[in-house]
């Protein structure tokens, strides 16, 4: 990661140009691909917003469910009890919408404080497993409705309503409305990620991730700096959590906290490359494909976990550097780099 | 005479065996100190005391730091300790393997400042961060792989990250931990020509501990011998080899 590079192209150009693809797609692909394309979105910065832990601080988090899932619960939770009542006339739905959305993330924030102050005590796979269990123990307060807020394990309904601004009709619910707001939110998210990344900060945590030890001989406070790390990660990862609940409509303990949800970036960053930037982006963008791609045959479909869990298998051991490590190594060969190997 | 780093009775119990036994030293920014003594003796514990990885059973440390006082560090948390300008390069290589020379250097560039709690500056078209780095890269002799992946250098040149990011901190005293372990006798004697070279081109205070006694002689200005934690001698080279308890620890009791 020594220049400012995406899979080994300039990095400007390249996001530009995925940028514009991103602005098109939804004028040319039928309203479930866009539906299929929001989610990528949204499962890219979820990926990547885990991997500001994982790849970049070399702290594996099994727990992330618990800000991606509490984000959009407490955006549900307001949108249900609070946004009827608000007073901005036409514009309340949009409205509501934002502030519920500034209060999931706030409260994933709220949650990864405490939780990343204690968790960071411990390293590697104790990390993971006390990351697990906060994740878990939120899930159960959930399931059992204990704030008697959160319906159980039925989950509750996370609906949108049509603004009227000035006469102007906006349904947020529409897929393709609903697609760029996405974007709106999912590009900066991921332009100030790419920034922490290649920032000082960044530097000081991929140190931490080689060798915490040298890192705090050096001056470091590791324990702080993961600690930072660990709380900007669950921000972005709630931002994508209160991006994903309107998108499904719904949230469920299974669907939205349950630790299979926690799996889910680890599986994407694997997939795709975690010692870089663009690799989660990339696993998300296969993981969800694949995904897709799995449900056009029924036989493979029933089997679905097999087929996935094969592919992964396939890349972890022939590809460390993931998809994106593939795909680098492919542009250099083009690009005639020379390349070192994937 | 300024003294930059001291210790006042400096013990350190592990269970029955007192490793390091009420020590105490002065070490002076104008001398090259090299601490000797047989395999056991303390000298790695004594390093880890001074450093903050291990507190002291009892007694103080003093570090003359950023600061210029001479400030009492006992207890403080490495980092602490290496943010006021004690900064360690270790016997094994203990660098950041998957990053490049260049960034190695620049961690430890921003290490001691505010700088590694910058979120949003660029550190790759950071000019003054790059001049920073590629002085100490030059410094050390390593500029020609600075582009380098630190696990893929020769040993030699490892040894040279080791010191290369203990002084791009920009410390006060540096503690070298067996700086030519390892190294074959060309490899060893340009580690000594570096060594003698910052120590004359640098503000930096050196400190070493060192197995290859033709080398400390070289080298040191001061000798500390340790044997048992116990320190048995400190003087001048000529003194030390004069020692009769030196001969006696290192060889055994004359017949």
């Amino acid at each position: 990661m020594s220049d400012e590079t995406i899979l080994g192209l300039p990095a400007r150009p390249t996001a530009l140009a995925a940028l514009a693809v991103l602005v098109v797609a939804p004028f040319v692909l039928p309203t479930f691909q866009t539906y299929v394309l929001s989610e990528v979105l949204v499962l890219a910065l979820f990926a990547t917003g885990f991997n500001l832990l994982y790849g970049y601080t070399g702290l594996l988090s099994f727990g992330h469910a618990m800000f991606f899932g509490g984000a959009g619960y407490a955006l549900g939770i307001f949108l249900r009890d609070v946004a009827p009542s608000l007073p901005f006339g036409g514009a309340t739905p949009l409205v509501a919408f934002a502030i519920a959305a500034v209060l999931g993330v706030l409260v994933a924030t709220a949650i990864a404080i405490p939780v990343g102050y204690l968790s960071v005590r411990l390293e590697e796979i104790y990390f993971a497993m006390l990351t697990l269990s906060f994740s878990m123990a939120l899930y159960t307060l959930v399931n059992q409705n204990y704030f008697g807020v959160t319906n159980g394990s039925d989950g509750i309904l996370v609906l949108l309503q049509t603004s009227n601004l000035f006469g102007f009709q906006l349904s947020l619910y529409d897929r393709v409305t609903y697609y760029f707001v996405i974007l709106l939110v999912v590009a900066p998210a991921m332009y100030i990620l790419w920034r922490v990344s290649n920032s000082p900060f960044g530097l000081v945590s991929e140190a931490i991730r080689e060798n915490s030890e040298r890192a705090s001989g050096l001056g470091i406070d590791v324990r702080r700096h993961q600690w930072g790390a660990f709380v900007l990660s669950a921000v972005f990862t709630g931002i994508a959590g209160v991006l994903v609940a309107p998108l499904h409509s719904s949230l469920s303990p299974g669907a939205s906290l349950h630790w299979t949800i926690s799996a889910e970036p680890v599986i994407m960053t694997v997939f795709g490359g975690p010692y870089s930037f663009i690799g989660p982006t990339v696993g998300a963008l296969f993981y969800r494909y694949i995904r897709w791609g799995i449900t056009q045959f029924p036989l493979l479909e029933a089997h679905w976990q097999l087929v996935f869990g094969t592919l992964i298998l396939v890349i972890v051991v022939f590809a460390p550097r993931g998809v994106s490590g593939l795909l680098k190594w492919a542009v250099d060969r083009v690009r005639g780099n020379g390349g070192e190997s994937a | 005479m300024t003294t930059v780093l001291k210790t006042e009775d400096l013990r350190r119990e592990f269970g029955a065996l007192c490793a390091v036994d009420d020590v105490s030293v002065e070490i002076d920014s104008e001398e090259v100190t090299s601490i000797i003594g047989p395999n056991g003796a303390g000298k790695t514990t004594f390093y880890n005391l001074l450093s903050g990885r291990l507190d002291p059973t009892a007694g103080e440390v003093f570090l003359r730091g950023r600061s210029g006082e001479l400030e009492n560090v006992t207890g403080l948390p490495p980092h602490d300790i290496a943010q006021r300008g004690l900064s360690r390069a270790y016997q094994i290589n203990n660098n950041f393997e998957g990053l490049s020379v260049l960034d190695n250097v620049r961690v430890a560039r921003v290490s001691t400042t505010d700088r590694s709690k910058e979120l949003l500056s660029r550190y790759h078209t950071d000019d003054e961060l790059r001049e920073a780095a590629e002085d100490v890269l030059d410094l050390t002799g390593l500029r020609d792989v600075a582009e380098t992946e630190a696990a893929n250098l020769s040993h030699g040149d490892k040894r040279k990250v080791e010191i290369a990011l203990s002084l791009a901190t920009d410390p006060a005293v540096v503690l070298l931990d067996e700086p030519t372990a390892g190294m074959n006798p060309s490899e060893s004697e340009e580690m000594v020509e570096l060594i003698k070279e910052l120590d004359e081109t640098t503000d930096t205070t050196f400190v070493l501990t060192e197995h290859d006694i033709d080398m400390v002689l070289e080298i040191s200005d001061r000798i500390l011998v340790l044997h048992r934690g116990e320190l048995i001698a400190n003087g001048t080279p000529d003194e030390v080899m004069a020692n009769e308890d030196v001969t006696t620890a290192y060889l055994g009791e004359r017949q």
